[in-house]
C-alpha cells in the first residue's frame, strides 16, 4: 500500500517539489511529468482521481497552474499534483487517455481559463456555443459582472444519425424537474447510443466566491448548490478552508456537522427511491417513501432551523446546538422513521414489476467504474468498495462504526439496495454520535485564514464523494474548485445505457441519483455533428 | 403468502390515513425553530452596518446621503440564514418565523431604517450615526474627545499636531 | 325485446356515457386514500374534459382521420354498452356476441387512431398498445368461449372448475384491457416524450382520454355479463343493478392499480401469455376430465 513516502518519491525522481502536510502530499512537478506520473499515481497505485483545478495565478507569480486531484482511499491521503503553466499560451498535457475520469474537468479548465490540453481533442464543455472565443471567465482580468457580445443566430441539428431512430429526453420535458439533455438512438426499442448534453444552468459560483463573498458568506453560496445535498457543500467548503488555514474546530461542532450530514443523507436517499418507484409507475411506494422522507424534513428543521438549505455551518465551527431535549426527540423520531422505512421498502420491493424492473438493468462493470471515477452508492453497487467516511475520516466519523454495503451486480436493483443499507448505517451513525456527542463549545473561539494556503476535502455526499478545493487569497477564496460526485457519474450513463431497452432509460439514469444542479456549472454545445461510438474515457 | 405482500400497503394506508395537511386552512408544518423572515427594531439599531457585511445575498443594504443614513431590508433576496441576527452588536435584528410574505406589491417587500448623520463640530458635515456616536462614546467615555469629529477633520486634527510636534508651528 | 327493456338499457347507456368521467374521478380518491393523501376532488375528470373541449387543437395532418376514426371508436362501444344492458335484461346470446364483436372493432379502431399520428413516438405508443392487445384479446375470448360452454354443458363440480378458472381469465383480460398500471404503456414511461397521445391537444386529446375511459366501462362489463350469465336474466331492473355494480367494479379495478408498478412491453407479455396458458389450461382440465 503506497503511503507518503511513494508518492513524495514520484516528484523527487524527477526533480520536482514536494510538501506532505496533514492528509495532504503536494507535489509541484514540470508539465511534462504530468501524464506519467498521473498513469502511475491512477493505474499502478490505484488512487481514485476526483478532479482537476485549473487557476490563473498571474497575479501571485505569473503562471497559469493545473492541480490533479487524487486521493489514496486506502491510506487515506490526499495527492495534489501541481504544475505550473506559461502565462501567454498556457498548455498541459492531457491525462485523459491514461485516467479516463479526467475527461471532463480538462475540457472545463480549458473553456474556463483557456489552458491548452495536448494530445485530446479540445471542445466546448461548459460554456454555450454563442460564448465568444478567447474569453475566459476564470481569468482574473474578466470581472464577473461583465457580459460579452453575443449573436444567438444559430440553430442546432438533431438525429445526426440517420440509421437509428432518435427520442429527446429533454431539456424541458415536463417529467423531469431540472434541465438535462440525452438523445437516446434507438433501435426499435433497443437503445444503441447515447448523447448526453447538460450544463443548462451555468451560475458561475467559482467566479462568485472569488468575486464578491468573503469566507463566511461563500458556506451560504455553497449550500445552495444542490438543493438535496446542499449541507455537504456547505461541510465540505467550510472543512477545506478550515484545513488550510488549520483552523482548531471545536469537537462538538464536528460532530454536529456529522449528524445533520446523515440526517441529510436520509432525506436524500428516501428521496430517490420514492422518485425510483414513480419511474417504475409504482407511485404508492412514491408516495409513502415520501411520507416517510417528510419525518426527515421535519427532523432537520428542528436541529438546523430550516427544511433545506441549512445554514448552520460557518468556518470554525456551527450556529446552532443540539440540546438533550432535541437529543431525545431525535432519537425518539428515528426509531419509529426507522420501522416505517422497513415496512414501505419491503412492501415496495415485493410489488409485481418492481423488481422485475429493477434487476438486470443499467449495468455498469467494474472496471467501467474505475476507470470513469464514478463514485458514491453507483461505484459501492459496481464492486468498488469506496467511501470517504471510513478512507478519509472527517467530521466525527471516525468515532462511529459503520458499514459500507457494496454489490457486485452493478444493476439498478443493486444501487437501490446499496442505498437501502445507507438509510439503516445513517440511521445508526446517528444514534451513534448522538450518544457520544461531547461537551464544548460549537464555534471556534478566533478564525483566521493566511492568504495563500491550499486546503482540499473530500466529503461522502448522498451521491458519492464531493470535492472541494480552495486556494485561499485576501479575506475571501483566490481560487475555489467545486466537483460533485453527479460530474463523475453522468459519464458512466453512456455504458449504463447502452444496449439496454428505451423503456428503461428513464429508471436508469434515475438510478445513479442525478443531481443535475450540482453537476450544473457549465453549458455544453456540439459545433461540429459527429457523434461518436462509444469508447470508456473518449470526450463525449 | 408473499405473493400477497404487496396488498399490505392497504393495510399501511389505513392505519396512517391522510397525512396531507389542508393548508391554509390548517396550520402549517413549521416548528418552533423554524428560521423566517427578520425585523430590525429601529429603536435600537445604531446604523453601524454590521448586518450589511455579513449578510451574504446582499438582501441588506447601505445606502448613504450626506444627511442621512438608510440600512435597506429587502425580503425578496432575504435567504433567511440570520447571520445579521448573529451579527449585531445591539441585537436589533430580531428573527421572526413569518414565511407568508407573498405580496402583489413589491414596495411591500422593502423595509427601510433611516438614521440621522452625527453632525461634526469641526466642519459640520453629516458622518456615521447620531445612534452609533452614542453608543461608542457610551461604551468607551474617552472617546468623547474625539468622536464628535467626522473622520476627515480627526484626520486633519492628528496630522496637524503630529507637525506641531515635529518642531513647526 | 320489451319496451321497458330497451328503455332501461338506453337510460342505463346514456348513464354510462357520462359515468366514465365521474367514475375517473372516484378512482384518484381512491388513490389517493391508499397512497395516505387526498386527492384532487371528485368532480375533477369532468372538469379537466370540459377544459380541454374548450383549448385549441393544434392541427396535424391526418388530424381528420384521427377525429374519425375516434369517434368511431365511441360510437362502437356505446353500442357495445347497450348490448350488454340488454343482454343483462334479456339473457339473449346474440346480444352477447354483439357486445363482444363491438368490443373487439372498437379496441382495433382505437389501436388504428394511434397508428395514423405522424409523430414516431405516438406510433411507438401505438405499436406497444397493439402489442398488449394482441397479447390479450385472444385470451379474452377464449375465457368467453370456455366459461360459456362450461356453463351450458358441464354441470357439478369439475364444471365449477372450468367456469372459475375462464372466469378469472376474462377477468385478467378486461383488467388488462382497461389500460391501468400495470399496463398503461402507451402513456407510460413519463420521462421519455413517446406515448399515444403526444401530438394530441384540445379536443382530440378529450376524444383521446374520453375514449380511453369509456373503452373500461365496456371492458368492465364483459365479466359482468359472464355473472349475469349465471344469475339469469334480470329484466328492466337488471341494466340498472348493473350500472351500480359497474361503479363498484371500476373502483375495485381503481384499487388493484396502485399495488403494481408499470410492465415494460417484453415483460408485458411474456408474463400475460404465461398467465393465460396457466388459467386456459385449468379451465380446460375442468372441461375434459
Amino acid at each position: 500500500m503506497p503511503g507518503v513516502e511513494e508518492y513524495v518519491r514520484l516528484a523527487q525522481e524527477r526533480g520536482g517539489k514536494w510538501v506532505a502536510h496533514g492528509d495532504t502530499v503536494h507535489l509541484v512537478v514540470d508539465p511534462s511529468d504530468l501524464r506519467p506520473i498521473a498513469d502511475k499515481i491512477f493505474n499502478e497505485y490505484g488512487a481514485s482521481f476526483r478532479t482537476c483545478v485549473g487557476t490563473d495565478e498571474r497575479p501571485l507569480n505569473n503562471h497559469f497552474s493545473i492541480t490533479h486531484l487524487f486521493t489514496d482511499d486506502r491510506s487515506g491521503l490526499y495527492i495534489a499534483l501541481k504544475s505550473y503553466l506559461d502565462p501567454d499560451n498556457p498548455t498541459a498535457p492531457s491525462i485523459a487517455d491514461v485516467v479516463p475520469a479526467a475527461d471532463w474537468c480538462e475540457l472545463e479548465a480549458w473553456d474556463m481559463l483557456g489552458i491548452r490540453f495536448e494530445g485530446r481533442r479540445l471542445e466546448r464543455l461548459v460554456l454555450p456555443y454563442w460564448w465568444p472565443e478567447g474569453v475566459h471567465p476564470l481569468r482574473k482580468e474578466f470581472d464577473y459582472k461583465s457580459r460579452p457580445d453575443v449573436s444567438l443566430a444559430r440553430s442546432e441539428r438533431v438525429a445526426l444519425r440517420k440509421e437509428v431512430g432518435t427520442v429527446p429526453l429533454g431539456p424541458y420535458h415536463p417529467a423531469l424537474h431540472e434541465p438535462e439533455y440525452f438523445e437516446l438512438y434507438v433501435k426499435g426499442e433497443r437503445v444503441v447510443d447515447v448523447r448526453y448534453r447538460g450544463f443548462h444552468v451555468h451560475r458561475g459560483i467559482e467566479k462568485l466566491a472569488e468575486s464578491r463573498m468573503n469566507y463566511q458568506q461563500v458556506n451560504f453560496l455553497a449550500e445552495r448548490i444542490c438543493g438535496i445535498c446542499g449541507f455537504e457543500h456547505s461541510t465540505c467548503y467550510a472543512l477545506a478552508v478550515e484545513k488550510a488555514a488549520g483552523v482548531d474546530v471545536p469537537e462538538r461542532a464536528q460532530f454536529i456537522r456529522s449528524i445533520v450530514l446523515e440526517v441529510e443523507r436520509l432525506h436524500s436517499h428516501l428521496l430517490l427511491l420514492g422518485v425510483a418507484f414513480h419511474l417504475l409507475g409504482y407511485d404508492a411506494g412514491f408516495m409513502h417513501m415520501w411520507r416517510v422522507r417528510e419525518r426527515t424534513m421535519v427532523l432537520a428543521e428542528m436541529l438546523t432551523g430550516s427544511r433545506k438549505t441549512y445554514g448552520i455551518n460557518l468556518v470554525g465551527g456551527v450556529r446552532r446546538d443540539i440540546n438533550e431535549e432535541k437529543k431525545s426527540k431525535v432519537l425518539s423520531e428515528l426509531g419509529g422513521l426507522v420501522k416505517d422505512f422497513k415496512r414501505v421498502v419491503e412492501i415496495a420491493v415485493s410489488a409485481p414489476n418492481v423488481k422485475r424492473r429493477l434487476t438486470g438493468t443499467g449495468i455498469l462493470p467494474k472496471e467501467d467504474a474505475r476507470r470513469l471515477g464514478v463514485e458514491g452508492p453507483v461505484a459501492r453497487a459496481s464492486g468498488i468498495d469506496k467511501d470517504a467516511r471510513r478512507d478519509l475520516p472527517y467530521a466525527a466519523y471516525k468515532y462511529a462504526s459503520f458499514r459500507v454495503p457494496v454489490y457486485t451486480e452493478g444493476d439498478n436493483m443493486a444501487r437501490v439496495l446499496v442505498r437501502v443499507e445507507e438509510v439503516f448505517e445513517s440511521v445508526s451513525i446517528i444514534e451513534q454520535l448522538l450518544d457520544k456527542l461531547p461537551k464544548g463549545p460549537i464555534m471556534a473561539e478566533k478564525v483566521e485564514i493566511p492568504p495563500g494556503r491550499v486546503g482540499v476535502q473530500v466529503v461522502e455526499a448522498p451521491r458519492g464523494g464531493d470535492i472541494h478545493y480552495v486556494l485561499t487569497g485576501d479575506g475571501r477564496p483566490y481560487r475555489w474548485r467545486v466537483r460533485a460526485p453527479t460530474y463523475a457519474n453522468i459519464p458512466a450513463l453512456k455504458v449504463m445505457l447502452r444496449d439496454q431497452r428505451l423503456a428503461d432509460a428513464p429508471i436508469t439514469i434515475a438510478s445513479i441519483d442525478p443531481c443535475f444542479s450540482c453537476t450544473d456549472r457549465v453549458v455544453v454545445v456540439r459545433d461540429d455533428g459527429v457523434v461518436e461510438r462509444l469508447e470508456v474515457g473518449a470526450s463525449w | 403468502m408473499r405473493v400477497l405482500k404487496p396488498v399490505e400497503l392497504i393495510v399501511v394506508a389505513s392505519e396512517k390515513g391522510r397525512v396531507t395537511v389542508k393548508y391554509p386552512y390548517q396550520e402549517p408544518l413549521v416548528t418552533s425553530d423554524f428560521r423566517g423572515a427578520i425585523r430590525i427594531d429601529a429603536s435600537k439599531c445604531i446604523g453601524c452596518g454590521a448586518c450589511v457585511k455579513a449578510c451574504p445575498p446582499n438582501a441588506l443594504e447601505l445606502l448613504e446621503s450626506p444627511d442621512r443614513l438608510v440600512i435597506r431590508y429587502f425580503v425578496g433576496r432575504c435567504i433567511f440564514c440570520w447571520r445579521c441576527v448573529d451579527v449585531c452588536p445591539v441585537k436589533a435584528v430580531v428573527g421572526t418565523r413569518e414565511f407568508e410574505l407573498a405580496t402583489d406589491r413589491v414596495e411591500d417587500l422593502f423595509n427601510y431604517t433611516v438614521h440621522r448623520r452625527a453632525e461634526c463640530r469641526e466642519c459640520g458635515s453629516g458622518f456615521a450615526t447620531r445612534r452609533m456616536v452614542e453608543y461608542v462614546t457610551e461604551k468607551s467615555a474617552v472617546s468623547e474627545y474625539y468622536a464628535n469629529e467626522c473622520p476627515e477633520c480627526r484626520k486633519a486634527k492628528v496630522l496637524k499636531a503630529a507637525a506641531r510636534r515635529r518642531g513647526g508651528v | 325485446m320489451a319496451v321497458e327493456e330497451v328503455l332501461a338499457a338506453t337510460i342505463a347507456t346514456s348513464a354510462t356515457l357520462v359515468l366514465p368521467l365521474f367514475m375517473d374521478g372516484v378512482e384518484r380518491k381512491v388513490k389517493a386514500w391508499v397512497h395516505s393523501r387526498i386527492g384532487p376532488p371528485v368532480t375533477q375528470t369532468l372538469l379537466d374534459a370540459l377544459k380541454l373541449l374548450r383549448k385549441e387543437t393544434r392541427v396535424f395532418g391526418p388530424i381528420p382521420y384521427y377525429f374519425y376514426l375516434s369517434s368511431t371508436a365511441a360510437v362502437l362501444t356505446a353500442l357495445g354498452v347497450f348490448s350488454a344492458y340488454m343482454y343483462f335484461a334479456t339473457l339473449n346470446t346474440a346480444y352477447f356476441v354483439y357486445t363482444l364483436v363491438f368490443y373487439l372493432t372498437s379496441q382495433a379502431a382505437l389501436a388504428l387512431s394511434y397508428l395514423i399520428i405522424p409523430n414516431p413516438y405516438s406510433v411507438i405508443g401505438g405499436f406497444r398498445e397493439v402489442f398488449v392487445s394482441l397479447a390479450n384479446e385472444p385470451f379474452m375470448v377464449l375465457g368467453v368461449v370456455l366459461y360459456a360452454v362450461s356453463f351450458s354443458s358441464r354441470p357439478g363440480l369439475w364444471g365449477y372448475v372450468a367456469a372459475g378458472f375462464s372466469f378469472s381469465a376474462v377477468l385478467v383480460a378486461s383488467y388488462v384491457s382497461s389500460r391501468r398500471t400495470p399496463f398503461d404503456l402507451s402513456e407510460a414511461e413519463p420521462e421519455i416524450a413517446s406515448g399515444g397521445f403526444i401530438e394530441l391537444s384540445g379536443k382530440a386529446l378529450f376524444l383521446a382520454l374520453y375514449n380511453l375511459l369509456l373503452s373500461r366501462s365496456l371492458s368492465q362489463l364483459i365479466p359482468l355479463s359472464l355473472v349475469a350469465m349465471a344469475a339469469g336474466p334480470g329484466g328492466p331492473l337488471a341494466p340498472l343493478a348493473y350500472l351500480a355494480s359497474l361503479a363498484g367494479v371500476w373502483a375495485l379495478y381503481g384499487l388493484a392499480s396502485t399495488l403494481m408498478g408499470r410492465a415494460r412491453v417484453d415483460t408485458a407479455f411474456k408474463s400475460l401469455v404465461k398467465l393465460y396458458l396457466v388459467l386456459i389450461a385449468g379451465a380446460f382440465v375442468g372441461l375434459v376430465v
